[in-house]
């Protein structure tokens, strides 16, 4: 019988605690600086080494000629898992993730080249709250 | 019959249109449906239904439901009797509403004042509850069968409790007539002068609406919906709606009957009165569902005619023996 009137007591408790969830899209959660978001590439600082083509687990990173003379690495985000072995590969630093995670591709066409991924191009929608 | 005319023929006319009647009911249905998912909401640290009106707390969220319901294609399958099918809710609906002809919110507020009208609303309770059962006979799905197995086995297990439980006040009270039974709580309240009666009436409603910890017919894992699993638009309103009008006129009586109705308001406010009462039943019953888990079939029936109805003898035995002493 006691059991019953805590059961009772907890959730009339509980009620008066604040919500856990978050409002989404009106509020989002802080993760912290360290999260492995979206990657870009500074292109002035890669060296087109391959490191993080032949360690991707997901075969997402190819390689192209750029217009420079030089290649440099373009993502399928059909592909990339955000693991960020890439990022930890990569020697000079060139590679690196953006802090957000939340990725909204408007068509089926989501090829990421190597021109596309310069740091200013993680850029939200227009029009939208997305973020990237 | 004249002297029981305190008011004129706005009284009935109040009773029939404001509350419990038309408006009350389905009042009640926009508020307990908004209240029930914020409650619940609550308890489980979440925020409930925010999006469709944010300022009002997402009141409005039921009356969004039921115009998308109202506005999506009406499925009539063409293996049953279509006619039936489509009777058997709106049937329910109503019937299930029937109770409240006879119980009084306030005095002069009654639609059919009558010396036996409290017993007569009872017996109704009762009576309906296998319309429930007709209609998922109706839906002829393996469900629904098993739905309505489940429901009518279920509701023999509280039927003669429930009963019990009010004729044990009854017996207390001396009358059955829904003014006499407030009046003759002036001193004290029902629930204080049987308190086992009051007990067995709180787990036969929570048996009877098929709430927590007894959602059996209901249970969403197992059977889909249950006995509501074919009815899709306006069918739907009504089979789901029949269920929170059953707590409505369940949480009416057991106001009137335990927590003094009226009292110790007197005229029209009484009608406030009477609705903070239902509150004190309507409120567990709604936070059962966030608190307890579901019994299987077996174990609830072996409440049902065991413990319940060990409890609900106790309890009749109890108003005779006080009936005699005082």
């Amino acid at each position: 019988m006691i059991v019953h009137i805590k059961l009772f007591a907890t959730a009339v408790r509980q009620i008066f605690q604040r919500p856990l969830t978050v409002r989404w899209p009106e509020e989002r959660r802080d993760y912290g600086d360290r999260f492995r978001g979206f990657i870009v590439n500074d292109r002035s600082k890669c060296i087109s080494c391959q490191l993080c083509e032949a360690v991707c687990p997901a075969k997402a990173i190819k390689f192209h000629l750029e217009a420079d003379g030089r290649r440099y690495p373009g993502i399928d985000w059909g592909r990339c898992i955000l693991c960020g072995y890439c990022v930890d590969a990569c020697p000079t630093g060139s590679l690196r993730h953006v802090n957000n995670g939340e990725i909204v591709w408007t068509s089926l066409d989501v090829y990421r080249r190597p021109s596309e991924m310069d740091p200013d191009d993680a850029a939200p929608l227009p029009g939208t709250k997305s973020l990237i | 019959m004249e002297a029981r005319m305190d008011l004129s023929p706005p009284g009935d006319l109040i009773a029939a249109l404001v509350f419990p009647g038309v408006l009350g009911i389905f009042g009640f249905l926009v508020v307990a449906i908004w209240l029930e998912r914020k409650l619940v909401a609550r308890v489980q640290w979440r925020y409930g239904p925010l999006y469709v009106s944010k300022p009002l707390g997402g009141f409005l969220q039921p009356v969004a439901d039921l115009l998308k319901l109202v506005f999506s294609e009406l499925v009539l399958p063409r293996h049953t009797n279509r006619l039936l099918f489509a009777a058997a809710p709106i049937l329910l609906f109503f019937a299930e509403g029937l109770p409240v002809v006879f119980i009084a919110a306030a005095p002069g507020v009654v639609m059919a004042p009558h010396p036996y009208g409290l017993a007569i609303a009872v017996v109704l309770v009762l009576l309906v509850a296998v319309l429930v059962v007709a209609m998922a006979w109706t839906e002829a799905d393996k469900f629904t069968y098993i739905g309505a197995v489940r429901e009518i086995l279920l509701t023999a297990a509280y039927e003669v409790p429930l009963l019990l439980s009010a004729l044990s006040m009854f017996l207390l009270y001396g009358t059955a007539d829904p003014y006499g039974v407030v009046e003759a709580q002036s001193a004290v309240w029902g629930a204080i002068l049987n308190p086992l009666a009051f007990a067995v009436y709180l787990v036969a409603l929570l048996m009877a609406t098929t709430r927590f910890p007894f959602e059996i017919p209901e249970a969403e894992p197992e059977v889909v919906v249950g006995p509501y699993t074919e009815y899709g638009s306006t069918l739907f309103i009504y089979a789901f709606g029949a269920n929170y009008v059953k707590l409505y006129v369940l949480s009416l009586l057991g106001a009137v009957l335990f927590l003094g109705g009226w009292l110790p308001a007197a005229g029209i406010l009484g009608v406030f009165a009477t609705l903070a009462k239902m509150g004190v039943f309507l409120l567990p019953a709604m936070l059962v569902r966030a608190i307890y888990p579901r019994y299987r079939i077996d174990q609830a029936l072996r409440i049902g005619w065991g413990k319940l109805l060990a409890l609900s003898i106790a309890a009749a035995l109890w108003s005779i023996a006080a009936a005699w002493i005082w």
